[in-house]
C-alpha cells in the first residue's frame, strides 16, 4: 500500500485529503508545516508528497528542494491557492525544482486522485 | 724696389761673432772639467800632479790662441770675399750708368742729390761737388712744380714708381725732360732714396705745340666764321669732317661712319635728291658744287645751310679730292622771311583798317598819290580812279559847304608845321553824305618846302549817328526820371542826397533844394535806420547777398520814411552803385516807391494768411504743400511735428532729402510728387511709410492733389495724410488673430442669437465633417445629439439669454453620424450698446481623453476589486478546498437519489461556482497565471463552434467570416476561450428571441486608422457582432465596470465583460463596442499580430506581457555568506531557480571571483563578514564593476551606520531568516528593475 505524505499548514485540508485518499485505499501521513514533513520522510518512507507551496518556516519549494537534494525521485505534488495574490506565481517554479505536478486550490478530488494516480 | 741684400759673415751657419764666443766658451769649460778631472784620478797616481799645476796655464793660453787664429783666419777670408764681389758689382753699375745719354741721378726723400751722372751734370752745366746734397726743385720751372711734387707723392704708394714730364734750367736755358722715377725701399719697407732716368723732350714738345697752335688757329677762324670743312676722296668714298661740321650738322662724332650715307643721313628728306645730284654732279661733270640745303638736328629742329666745294685731280685726271664748306644760313634765312612778313603784315593792315591812309599832294586838288584800298568802302571809288585824279579829285568829294573850311584848316596847320584834324562831309559816289575824320600833317623836304601831305581818313558818319541817338535817349530818360511817380534820387556815401526827382519831393514832402541840403537818414524812421545803413553798406562795399524766401535782391527793400508833414510813408527802395568818370565808386543810385497802399493789402492778405494758416493747424490731418521741384513752401503744425521741427515755418525751402525720412523714402515721396505733377490728376488714399526723427516707422494714408494757379497751370502740390500706424496694427493684429483661429485646434464658431452659424474655422470642419460652406447658415443644432435632452439645450440657451457665459461637455454627433465628447464655451458678444449680437462657441473635442478617463478608471477599479480578490484568495480558496472536498466526500458516502446526496452535491456546485468566481476576480488583477503561445485565432475560434452551438442554441445562427491569410497572434488559449465565452454569451442574452451572430476575423494593418491607438503594429481583429436589443449610451459607459450588470440577480455576476477587458489589456490588445439600440452591438478586439522579426530584433516581449514569474534568466549572483549551509541553501535555491550563481565565503573571496569574472548582475551578501562587512564589500564592487544591484542580509542590525549606508547607496536589505520565495521574490523585482534603468 503506497503512503503519502501531505504537508500543508491548513488542518482541514489536511483531514479533507487524507480521508479522501484514505477511502481510496492509500497510507496517508500529515504534517503542517516543510521541516515537520522532511522529518517524517526521515523516518518513515513515503511513496508520494503532496505539499503546499505558501507555508511558514519551510516552505514548499525548500520541500521540493530538499527533496531533489538528497538525490530521491519520490513524486512531489505541488499545490497553492494563493499564488494569485503573490506578486509571482511560484507554483510552475516548483515544477523547475521538480515537483512532478502542480494543482491550484481548490482542486476537485477527481483530480488530485487522477494527478496522484499519473505521478505514481 | 729693395736692393740685394749684402752677403752677411758666418761662421758654422752663426754670424761669426757669436761662433768665435761659442767656441772658446765650449773650449773653456771642456779644459776646466777635463784637467780636474785628470788631475784627481790620474794625475796624482801617476804622480805629475806638480808638473801638471806648474804648467797648465801656459797650456790653456797657447790652446785657446790656435783656435781663436782658426776661426778668425776663416771669418776674415769671407769678408775679403764680400767685398771682392760689391766692389766689381758697384763698378759695373757706375760704368752702365755713365756710359748712356740718359740723365741718371739719386736722391734722399728730401730731393737732395745723392747721386749725379755725368751727363746730368754736363746738362746742367754744373760739377757733381756743386749738386751732390743740394735739392733739385730749384731747377725746375715753377709752373711745373706742383706736378713734380704730385709725382715724388705718388712714389710713396705701391708700385713706388712715377712718370712725369717737366721743364728744367740747364745751361741751354729752360728744356722740357720726361723722368722715370723709381723708389728705393729700407728693410722696413720705408723710402730711403729715389732713382731718377731723365730724358731731353724739348724737341718733341716744341713740334708738338707748334701743331697745337696751328691747329687752335684754324679751329677759331671755322668756329668764327662758323664754316664746316668736309673732304672727300672719291677713289675710296671716304668723308672727313672737321669739328665744325659735326656742329652744323648736330651730328654725334661716336655716330658718323666717315660716309657719305653719315651726311646724308642729316640733310632734310625734302633737300636729299636735290643735294645728292648736285654732290655727284660736281665728281662727274667736273663743276662746282654750289647749294642750299636744309638739314635736320637731332631735337627735330630745321637749319638751312648753304655748301660749296670744288673738285682737284690726279695725275692721271681722274677725280682725286673733293673739298668742301658748309655754314649755316638760317639766322640770315629767318630774317629775311621776318622782313618779308612784316611787309605783308603792314599791307594786310593798312588795307583792312576801317579808313584810307594816303599821300597826296599840296595842291589845290590833293592830288592823290597813294590811297589805300579802304577808299573803296568809304568813297565808292577804286584808289586808281583817285591816284592822279584819273577820275575826280578827291577836293570834288569833300561837301562843297564844307571845302573852304577843309583848305583853310590845312593850309594853316601846313604853314604852322603841325598835324591836322578835321571834320568834315564827303560825297561818296552813290550820292551819300559821309562824316569824315582826317588826322594828317604836312611832309617837308630839306629845304622845308612841302612834298606832300599824309594822313588818315576815318569814316565817322555811325559814329555821328549813334551819338545824336545817345543824345535824344538821355533827353527822354531824364523825362521819365522827372515824370515818374518813384523817387529817383542818387545819395553820396556818407548819404547826402546829391540829386532828386520830381517825385522824391512829392513822397516826402521837401522841396527840391530842402532835399539836397539833407542826409537819407533824416528821412528814414529809426526803427529801419540800423538796416538801412547796414543794406546800404554792403551795396557800397560790393556784397550783395540774395535772401531767402525768393525776395529781391540785396538792394531791394522796404521801409518807412517820415514825410515833411509828419506821416509815416512805405516805400520800397531799389539801389545800384554810381561812379565816377574814372569809375571810382562815389555814391549809390535809388529807386523808391510809395507802396504804402500794397502794405496795406499786404496785411491784409496777411490776416487772411493766418486764418487760414490757423485752420490748416487745426486740421488733425498733416498737411504740406510744395512747388514743381517738391521744396516744401509751407506745412501745418502736425505736419511739422512730424518732420521734428518746431514751427512750420522752418520747413520752407527744404526738401525731403533733408528731412528724417531716408533717401530712398525721400525718393518715393518726390516720385509720388511728380507723378501728381505730370498727370496732374490728385492721387488719393495710398499708404507709404514714413520714418520719423526718433527712428521709428509709421505707415500714412496719402492723398496728393496738384495746386493750380488762376491761369490753371500747375504750381504744385498739395498733401495730406494720416497716420494709420494703430490701424495697420489693428489689421495685423486682426491678420493674427484670424491665423490663430485658423490654425487653433479647437474648434471656433461665431453664430447669431438664434443660434445660426456666422463663421466657422477649419478645427470646426474638421472635427464635426461639415465644411464651411456646409454649415455657415445652417443651426447649431446640427452637430447635436441625442445624448442630451431637450431640456439639457433649454438650460444652456436660458444661461445665454441671461447674458451669462455657458462652458460644459457637449456629447456630438459628427456628419458620418459618430459621437464625440466636447468641452465647449459660449461666450455672448456685445455691441457697443451692451446688447448682445453673436455668441463665440469654442470646441474642444475631448473624446480622447473621456476614453482615456474611462480607461484609467477602469483599471483602477479593476486593481481595486483584483487587490480584494487576491488578498483573500489563499485563504478562500483552502475554505473551498476544505467544502469541495468534504462535499465531495459526503457525496461518496451518501446514497444518490436521496436528498442528502442532492442537497452535498448543491454545496459542491456552489463551492465551484465560488472557485470561478475567485478566479475571474483574480484576471481582472492580471495575476491569473497565463501561458502565451503563438496561434492561430481563426484554429481557437473554430475549436469553440461546438461549444458555442451547445451554448447559444438552436434559435441563433452562427455566421463564420474567418480571414483565411489572418496573421498569428501570441495569446494565452484559455484566456481567448474565455473571451469567446464571455461574449458569446452576451450576445445570447442579447437575442431570447432568435438572431445572428457573426464572428469576423481580419488583419488590420499599421496603416489602418484604430482611433487612439498608440503604437503603429498590425494588428489582428476578432469581431463578434449580434443583431440584439443593442446597447443604450448610459450602459455602454459602464460596459466594462466589474459587478455592472443589467441581468437579474443571480443571472450574471458583472465579471463577464470585464473579465473579457482585462484578457485584452494583458494581451496589449483594445476592445472596441459599437451598437445601435434595437439592431445589435458589435466587439471588436484588436490584438497584436505576431511579428517573428520583431521578436527576433528583441522586442520588449516584457513590456508587453507582464512578468510574474519569479525564474531567473542565467544573471549571475554573486553569493557572499560566510554561514556554509545558508550559502549553500541560498546557492541550491537561485540556480534552480534559474540564476547562475557564485557563492563564496568571505570578502577576499569576492573580490578574487570578481577578478576572474567581472559579469556580475547582482550581489547577495551577508553584512557581517569574517574580513569585512557587506556594506563595504558592495561599494568596493560598484567602483569596480560598476552599479550592480546589492541585497544585503543579516540576522541582526543594531549599528545605525550601516544602516544609513544601506539607505544612501540604494542597497535593499532583508532580514534573516529570510524565506524562500521572498529572496527569489526580492532578486527578481531587483533585476527587474536593473533593466528597466
Amino acid at each position: 500500500m503506497a503512503r503519502i505524505l501531505i504537508i500543508d499548514d491548513d488542518e482541514t485540508i489536511q483531514n479533507v485529503f487524507q480521508r479522501f485518499l484514505s477511502g481510496k485505499g492509500y497510507e496517508v501521513l500529515v504534517a503542517s508545516d516543510g521541516r515537520k514533513g522532511l522529518r517524517i520522510m526521515e523516518e518513515v518512507p513515503v511513496d508520494l508528497v503532496i505539499t503546499d507551496i505558501m507555508m511558514p518556516e519551510t516552505d514548499g519549494l525548500e520541500v521540493v528542494m530538499a527533496i531533489r537534494g538528497k538525490g530521491t525521485d519520490i513524486p512531489v505534488i505541488a499545490m497553492s491557492g494563493g499564488m494569485h495574490a503573490m506578486p509571482m506565481d511560484f507554483l510552475p517554479m516548483a515544477k523547475k525544482f521538480g515537483a512532478s505536478k502542480v494543482l491550484y486550490k481548490p482542486i476537485e478530488l477527481e483530480d488530485l486522485l487522477a494527478a496522484v494516480q499519473e505521478v505514481m | 724696389m729693395k736692393l740685394q741684400e749684402r752677403p752677411e759673415l758666418k761662421l758654422f751657419g752663426l754670424p761669426y761673432e757669436v761662433s768665435v764666443a761659442l767656441v772658446y766658451l765650449v773650449f773653456a769649460s771642456l779644459w776646466i772639467f777635463l784637467t780636474d778631472l785628470a788631475e784627481r784620478n790620474l794625475l796624482q797616481e801617476l804622480g805629475w800632479a806638480e808638473v801638471w799645476h806648474t804648467y797648465k796655464g801656459f797650456l790653456f793660453v797657447s790652446a785657446t790662441a790656435v783656435i781663436l787664429w782658426v776661426a778668425l783666419r776663416r771669418v776674415f777670408l769671407q769678408y775679403r770675399m764680400v767685398q771682392d764681389r760689391l766692389k766689381a758689382s758697384e763698378e759695373r753699375y757706375r760704368m752702365l750708368v755713365e756710359r748712356q745719354s740718359d740723365l741718371v741721378v739719386k736722391v734722399d726723400p728730401q730731393g737732395r742729390f745723392l747721386y749725379v751722372s755725368p751727363s746730368y751734370c754736363e746738362m746742367f752745366g754744373k760739377t757733381e761737388a756743386a749738386l751732390l746734397g743740394n735739392a733739385f726743385m730749384p731747377l725746375v720751372h715753377e709752373e711745373d712744380i706742383e706736378s713734380t711734387e704730385a709725382a715724388m707723392t705718388a712714389l710713396y704708394q705701391p708700385p713706388y714708381q712715377a712718370f712725369m714730364e717737366q721743364r728744367a734750367l740747364t745751361k741751354h736755358g729752360w728744356r722740357w725732360f720726361a723722368w722715370q722715377d723709381t723708389a728705393i725701399l729700407d728693410d722696413n719697407g720705408v723710402v730711403k732714396e729715389i732713382i731718377g732716368v731723365g730724358r731731353d723732350i724739348t724737341q718733341r714738345k716744341e713740334a708738338e705745340e707748334a701743331y697745337r697752335a696751328s691747329s687752335e688757329r684754324l679751329e677759331l677762324a671755322t668756329t668764327v666764321a662758323q664754316i664746316g670743312i668736309w673732304e672727300y676722296e672719291p677713289a675710296t668714298g671716304r668723308l672727313i669732317w672737321d669739328a665744325q661740321m659735326f656742329r652744323i650738322f648736330d651730328v654725334d662724332p661716336a655716330e658718323f661712319n666717315g660716309d657719305v650715307a653719315s651726311w646724308a643721313n642729316a640733310v632734310h628728306p625734302d633737300d636729299l635728291e636735290r643735294v645728292k645730284a648736285a654732290f655727284f654732279a660736281c665728281i662727274e661733270k667736273r663743276g662746282n658744287f654750289e647749294v642750299e640745303y636744309r638739314v635736320v638736328s637731332r631735337d627735330g629742329s630745321i637749319r638751312h645751310l648753304r655748301g660749296l666745294a670744288s673738285i682737284t685731280y690726279a695725275e692721271d685726271g681722274s677725280p682725286a679730292r673733293l673739298v668742301g664748306t658748309n655754314w649755316d644760313v638760317t639766322e640770315y634765312k629767318r630774317a629775311f622771311d621776318a622782313l618779308k612778313e612784316s611787309e605783308r603784315r603792314f599791307s594786310v593792315l593798312v588795307a583792312n583798317l576801317p579808313g584810307m591812309a594816303y599821300r597826296c599832294k599840296n595842291d589845290s586838288h590833293w592830288t592823290m598819290e597813294f590811297i589805300s584800298d579802304g577808299c573803296c568802302g568809304i568813297t565808292g571809288y577804286e584808289p586808281a580812279e583817285l591816284c592822279g585824279n584819273a577820275t575826280v579829285s578827291y577836293r570834288d568829294l569833300i561837301h562843297p559847304d564844307d571845302r573852304d573850311e577843309v583848305e583853310r584848316r590845312v593850309g594853316e596847320a601846313v604853314a604852322e608845321h603841325r598835324e591836322f584834324e578835321l571834320e568834315y562831309r564827303l560825297l561818296a559816289k552813290d550820292g551819300a553824305v559821309k562824316w569824315m575824320l582826317e588826322r594828317g600833317a604836312g611832309v617837308f623836304d630839306a629845304g622845308e618846302g612841302v612834298l606832300a601831305l599824309e594822313g588818315f581818313v576815318w569814316d565817322e558818319t555811325e559814329r555821328k549817328r549813334l551819338e545824336e541817338e545817345s543824345h535824344q535817349v538821355q533827353r527822354r530818360l531824364q523825362h521819365i526820371v522827372e515824370n515818374t511817380n518813384d523817387m529817383v534820387f542818387q545819395i553820396d556815401l556818407e548819404g547826402n542826397f546829391t540829386y532828386v526827382n520830381r517825385a522824391a519831393t512829392q513822397v516826402s514832402g521837401y522841396s527840391s533844394d530842402e532835399l539836397l541840403s539833407m542826409n537819407m537818414m533824416q528821412l528814414v524812421l529809426p526803427d529801419f535806420q540800423p538796416m538801412i545803413e547796414e543794406r546800404l553798406r554792403r551795396r557800397i562795399e560790393g556784397r550783395p547777398r540774395r535772401r531767402i524766401e525768393g525776395r529781391p535782391l540785396d538792394g531791394h527793400f522796404a521801409f518807412q520814411i517820415r514825410h515833411k508833414q509828419g506821416h509815416c510813408v512805405w516805400v520800397e527802395l531799389a539801389t545800384g552803385p554810381s561812379y565816377d568818370t574814372q569809375g571810382k565808386l562815389e555814391g549809390v543810385q535809388a529807386i523808391a516807391r510809395d507802396i504804402s497802399s500794397r502794405k496795406h493789402a499786404e496785411a491784409e492778405l496777411e490776416e487772411q494768411r493766418l486764418f487760414l494758416q490757423s485752420i490748416i493747424n487745426t486740421i488733425p490731418d498733416r498737411v504740406f504743400w510744395k512747388d514743381l521741384e517738391s521744396v516744401y513752401l509751407g506745412c501745418n503744425t502736425s505736419f511739422a511735428e512730424d518732420a521734428g521741427l518746431g514751427d512750420p515755418d522752418e520747413l520752407v525751402g527744404k526738401t525731403d532729402y533733408d528731412m528724417s525720412w531716408g533717401r530712398a523714402e525721400a525718393a518715393l515721396f518726390r516720385a509720388d510728387d511728380q507723378a501728381v505733377v505730370k498727370s496732374g490728376t490728385p492721387r488719393l488714399n495710398f499708404e507709404e511709410r514714413q520714418t520719423r526723427p526718433d527712428g521709428t516707422t509709421s505707415w500714412l494714408s496719402t492723398s496728393k492733389v496738384p495746386i493750380r494757379n488762376q491761369q490753371g497751370e500747375i504750381i504744385g502740390v498739395l498733401g495730406a495724410y494720416q497716420d494709420i500706424a494703430e490701424r495697420k496694427r489693428m489689421e495685423a493684429e486682426r491678420v493674427r488673430l484670424v491665423a490663430a483661429i485658423n490654425q487653433a485646434a479647437e474648434a471656433i464658431v461665431i453664430m447669431d442669437v438664434h443660434g445660426t452659424l456666422q463663421y466657422v474655422n477649419p478645427a470646426f470642419e474638421q472635427m464635426t465633417g461639415y465644411s464651411r460652406k456646409e454649415a455657415v447658415g445652417q443651426n447649431l443644432s446640427i452637430i447635436r445629439s441625442d445624448g442630451h435632452d431637450d431640456g439639457f439645450y433649454a438650460g444652456v440657451w436660458r444661461t445665454l439669454e441671461s447674458g451669462g457665459t455657458w462652458h460644459g461637455r457637449f456629447v456630438n454627433q459628427r456628419k458620418g453620424g459618430d459621437y464625440y465628447t466636447t468641452e465647449s464655451v459660449i461666450s455672448p458678444v456685445r455691441d457697443s450698446a451692451g446688447k448682445i449680437v453673436d455668441y463665440v462657441v469654442s470646441i474642444r473635442d475631448i473624446s480622447q481623453q473621456v476614453e482615456l478617463e474611462s480607461h484609467l478608471r477602469q483599471a483602477q477599479k479593476m486593481e481595486a476589486v483584483g487587490r480584494l480578490a487576491g488578498g483573500v484568495a489563499h485563504d478562500f480558496n483552502n475554505i473551498l478546498q476544505s467544502i469541495l472536498g468534504f462535499s465531495g466526500i459526503l457525496l461518496a458516502e451518501l446514497e444518490e437519489g436521496t436528498s442528502q446526496h442532492a442537497d452535498a452535491d448543491e454545496i459542491r456546485k456552489a463551492a465551484r461556482r465560488a472557485g470561478d468566481l475567485t478566479r475571474q476576480l483574480l484576471t481582472l488583477s492580471r495575476k491569473h497565471h497565463v501561458e502565451y503561445a503563438v496561434l492561430d485565432l481563426n484554429e481557437i475560434v473554430r475549436n469553440s463552434e461546438r461549444m458555442m452551438e451547445r451554448l447559444i442554441g438552436e434559435h441563433i445562427r452562427l455566421v463564420f467570416n474567418l480571414d483565411a491569410e489572418l496573421k498569428p497572434v501570441r495569446v494565452d488559449r484559455g484566456q481567448i476561450e474565455q473571451i469567446l465565452l464571455n461574449l458569446f454569451i452576451n450576445a445570447r442574452d442579447a437575442m431570447p428571441s432568435g438572431g445572428t451572430l457573426t464572428i469576423d476575423t481580419r488583419n488590420v494593418s499599421a496603416a489602418e486608422a484604430i482611433a487612439g491607438d498608440r503604437t503603429a503594429r498590425d494588428h489582428v481583429c476578432l469581431c463578434v457582432a449580434d443583431t440584439g436589443c443593442g446597447i443604450r449610451e448610459d450602459v455602454r459607459q459602464h460596459l466594462f465596470e466589474p459587478f455592472f450588470t443589467t441581468k437579474k440577480v443571480g443571472e450574471g455576476t458583472g465579471l463577464g465583460l470585464p473579465v473579457v477587458y482585462a484578457i485584452v489589456q494583458q494581451h496589449d490588445g483594445r476592445i472596441d463596442v459599437a451598437s445601435t439600440v434595437g439592431e445589435g452591438a458589435e466587439f471588436k478586439i484588436y490584438l497584436p499580430a505576431h511579428d517573428r522579426c520583431s521578436l527576433a530584433e528583441g522586442a520588449p516581449e516584457k513590456s508587453l506581457v507582464p512578468e510574474v514569474s519569479p525564474m531567473g534568466h542565467g544573471e549571475c549572483v554573486l553569493v557572499v555568506e560566510d554561514d556554509p549551509s545558508v550559502r549553500e541553501l541560498s546557492s541550491r535555491l537561485l540556480t534552480n531557480a534559474g540564476y547562475c550563481v557564485v557563492a563564496v565565503a568571505d570578502c577576499g573571496q569576492a573580490m578574487q571571483a570578481l577578478a576572474v569574472d567581472e559579469g556580475v548582475d547582482l550581489l547577495l551578501a551577508d553584512v557581517v563578514l569574517p574580513d569585512g562587512n557587506g556594506v563595504e564589500l558592495a561599494r568596493r564592487i560598484r567602483e569596480q564593476v560598476g552599479p550592480v544591484p546589492v541585497l544585503l542580509i543579516s540576522g541582526y542590525v543594531q549599528d545605525a551606520n550601516v544602516h544609513d549606508a544601506i539607505n544612501a547607496n540604494g542597497f535593499r536589505y532583508l532580514e534573516k531568516p529570510v524565506a524562500s520565495m521572498q529572496l527569489l521574490q526580492t532578486v527578481r523585482e531587483m533585476l527587474d528593475e536593473s533593466d528597466r534603468l
